[in-house]
């Protein structure tokens, strides 16, 4: 290797999969990200993190003011305005982070809002999904697999399409599939993804039927204590195939040792938390599960949001719309385009929004003030892959000048109010796994679920390109060649009937939203089961949205009108 | 660096189409991607210059842009190319892409930058399932893959699983 190059190591954070990453540097500047373990292992996402790094649009100024009124500033003033602001709310103010964000910073920010702001108002952001399977799991108590026990398996149950949503499992996969023949891949899903497509022992699912089937192969398998937990449950929205769930059944009762993994993606079952506690519950009678998040640190930010019980983010919401809360500092995730407008619509009543951004123009949160913040290579901390395991992520560059790390935004709010440092000790106290429910509460609950209009099921084809709903990823001049527009999916036969050929546009309208698509006949999907192939921000109404009785935000797929576009 | 007598090869048995080698090569050429994918009944894969020994697209490039090094590595010289077609016509297997980028063409170097540190092209270092090898195919029969053509390999020949 030439001398003028430096490699550096750290961790990709944009999946639960947590790849060891590393950086090229020549004289200072990044070349491009690669990993060198396993000789591979640079899914897309990891490859595109340098052009989002080096992107023309990086924001480096910060802004106050909103729409016409807003004004460029720097970040100190941005910084002083906003410490003002939430000290002169004090407990009507609110904090929320993004769960990708390190176990520093996340725990700063709690602390700053309850010993700063002295506001009971903070909330952490994490995929409902992942919540949920973390939820199910840890109530479970089902050992967490890592990668590389997948071998020592006889059979893996995938819940899900793995190889969609995490490209980087499929080595160990395969390894798993080649040691032995014996060895039974077992794939459940809604959708014949890529993952299913390297078996014979597929099991197609009804949309939302991931529980009800995982119920199925658990009641034939569970003894004793788990036996008597199934019995009486109220039965299961979803009809799911008994052949299916006996023939599943039968192989998890003949292997040895068996995984499941569990990736929901987005949008697929708004029931996580009894996915995840069903798929523990089957686990943990001879081997363990891996679940497979969408975000890095999901894990450590729930452990944290366990721990520190922040309030649920639904709940935040519904107080932001009351008027209860009226200013709130929102990092690392902006939450007009991570929500649909029906739950965000809520931040335009608020007299104070501050909000941070990595890039300009185009995806600028509105705010009254808007900060710029570092990106996950321009920062450190201590963040939990999804098997549990402490990683350290390390700031390999330097933000744009004017940009800030999250954790550096709170102590610098601190330090303008003349607070005490923050504290940010991260101890096995602080993260212990720990269970919010017990089983038993998890799966007898009786979820409402939201009742959507049109005869045909939306489902978001899990993305191995696109980050969470697209809008950074969209950026990119990769993602862009690839995949320049979302399609729709839609069975041969609905689309024959409804004379559709590949490449005509659909009008997919609900109550909420419409959009115009090109539509792509594909026999992965079961008639009247349309799929998004990928995530985008419009896109976000047509799935079902709601907040619970707990406050927790909850996402299934949307019940959708579709009909051809003439002309 | 030594000649190069090793093949980009795809194991058909592992190929997820993540098209994590198509980014890699984007960012790694600057924007000038070489891997293609090709359409097959049940996969997208990806399809990558097979590096000939006696190349067509160098013998047909009217400005000498194609060149194929004394290491036996075929590229493209961005200076001397002028997007005029030729190769992409001549190549007998189809790998050059007929969507010209910024007005030239596509084409795989083998990441020579990588090469000339003793590291393998991009694409098979970024290739998260494995599929992507960069070997001669007697490495492969070692392994027990049937090589099905100059650069692609699996287990059995027709279905993957």
């Amino acid at each position: 290797m030439s001398s003028d190059k430096e490699i550096s190591q750290t961790h990709c954070l944009f999946c639960s999969l947590l790849c060891p990453m590393g950086v090229e540097f020549h004289e200072r500047d990044v070349a491009f990200p690669f990993y060198s373990r396993d000789n591979g292992r640079a899914c897309s996402r990891g490859s595109l993190s340098a052009e989002l790094l080096f992107h023309r649009d990086r924001l480096n100024v910060a802004y106050i003011g909103k729409g016409d009124e807003r004004k460029p500033t720097s970040i100190s003033e941005a910084l002083s305005y906003t410490a003002e602001r939430l000290k002169a709310l004090g407990q009507e103010a609110a904090i929320v982070v993004d769960g990708n964000l390190s176990c520093e910073a996340i725990l700063k920010a709690a602390d700053f809002a309850k010993n700063v702001l002295n506001t009971e108002n903070f909330a952490v952001y994490l995929p409902p999904s992942d919540r949920g399977i973390l939820q199910g799991l840890f109530a479970s108590g089902a050992p967490l697999f890592r990668e590389e026990d997948l071998l020592d398996c006889d059979a893996i149950l995938a819940v899900g399409d793995p190889f969609s949503s995490h490209p980087p499992i499929s080595k160990v996969i395969h390894d798993f599939r080649f040691k032995d023949r014996a060895n039974r891949l077992l794939v459940a899903d809604s959708h014949r993804g890529k993952t299913a497509e390297f078996t014979f022992d597929f099991y197609q699912l009804p949309p939302g039927g991931e529980d009800a089937f995982l119920r199925k192969v658990a009641e034939g398998l569970v003894e004793g204590e788990d036996e008597a937990l199934l019995e009486g449950l109220p039965e299961p929205e979803a009809e799911v195939s008994p052949q299916a769930a006996d023939a599943c059944q039968e192989a998890l009762a003949k292997a040895g040792k068996v995984a499941v993994s569990v990736a929901l993606g987005w949008a697929k079952n708004s029931r996580a938390e009894v996915i995840g506690a069903l798929a523990g519950i089957i686990a943990r009678q001879k081997g363990g599960v891996l679940p497979l998040l969408l975000y890095g640190n999901a894990q450590g930010a729930y452990r944290l949001m366990q721990n520190l019980e922040v309030r649920p983010l639904g709940g935040l919401l519904s107080e932001i719309k009351e008027g209860k809360v009226k200013g709130l500092l929102s990092v690392g995730i902006n939450l007009a385009s991570r929500l649909p407008e029906s739950l965000s619509k809520s931040l335009e009543g608020l007299e104070f929004l501050a909000q941070t951004a990595s890039l300009n123009e185009g995806t600028l949160p509105d705010g009254d003030v808007v900060m710029p913040m570092a990106l996950f290579l321009e920062e450190s901390g201590t963040v939990l892959d999804g098997s549990g395991n402490k990683r350290q992520i390390k700031a390999l560059l330097a933000p744009p000048k004017g940009a800030v790390a999250s954790a550096e935004i709170f102590d610098a709010l601190a330090q303008k109010l003349e607070a005490a440092p923050l504290e940010a000790q991260i101890t096995d106290e602080i993260l212990k796994p720990g269970a919010a429910k017990t089983l038993e509460e998890i799966l007898s609950q009786a979820y409402q679920s939201k009742e959507g209009e049109g005869p045909y099921t939306l489902l978001s084809e899990p993305s191995g390109i696109h980050f969470v709903e697209g809008s950074l990823t969209r950026r990119l001049r990769w993602p862009a060649l690839t995949e320049a527009t979302a399609l729709i999916k839609i069975n041969p036969q609905d689309a024959s009937r409804l004379s559709l050929r590949a490449g005509d546009e659909v009008l997919i309208r609900n109550g909420n939203a419409e959009t115009v698509l090109p539509v792509e006949p594909s026999t992965r999907f079961p008639q009247g089961v349309l799929g998004l192939s990928a995530p985008f921000v419009q896109a976000q109404e047509l799935f079902n949205w709601w907040i619970d009785e707990a406050g927790r935000i909850r996402l299934a797929p949307g019940r959708v009108n579709l009909v051809k576009k003439e002309g | 660096m030594e000649k190069v007598t090793k093949r980009v090869i795809l194991n058909l048995d592992r190929c997820v189409e993540c098209k994590s080698c198509s980014a890699a090569c984007f960012y790694g050429h600057i924007f000038y991607p070489a891997v293609e994918y090709g359409q097959a009944p049940a996969a997208t894969i990806p399809i990558i210059c097979k590096q000939c020994d006696e190349p067509a697209c160098v013998e047909t490039c009217p400005n000498e842009a194609m060149k194929r090094d004394e290491n036996g590595v075929v590229w493209r010289s961005l200076m001397l190319c002028t997007g005029c077609r030729s190769c992409i016509n001549a190549c007998p297997f189809g790998v050059l892409s007929s969507n010209l980028k910024a007005g030239q063409v596509g084409k795989c170097d083998f990441c020579k930058d990588k090469l000339t540190a003793d590291l393998v092209p991009r694409c098979v270092a970024s290739c998260p399932s494995g599929a992507l090898k960069f070997v001669d195919e007697e490495e492969l029969r070692q392994e027990g893959l049937l090589v099905l053509s100059s650069n692609m390999a699996g287990r059995h020949p027709v279905k993957r699983r």
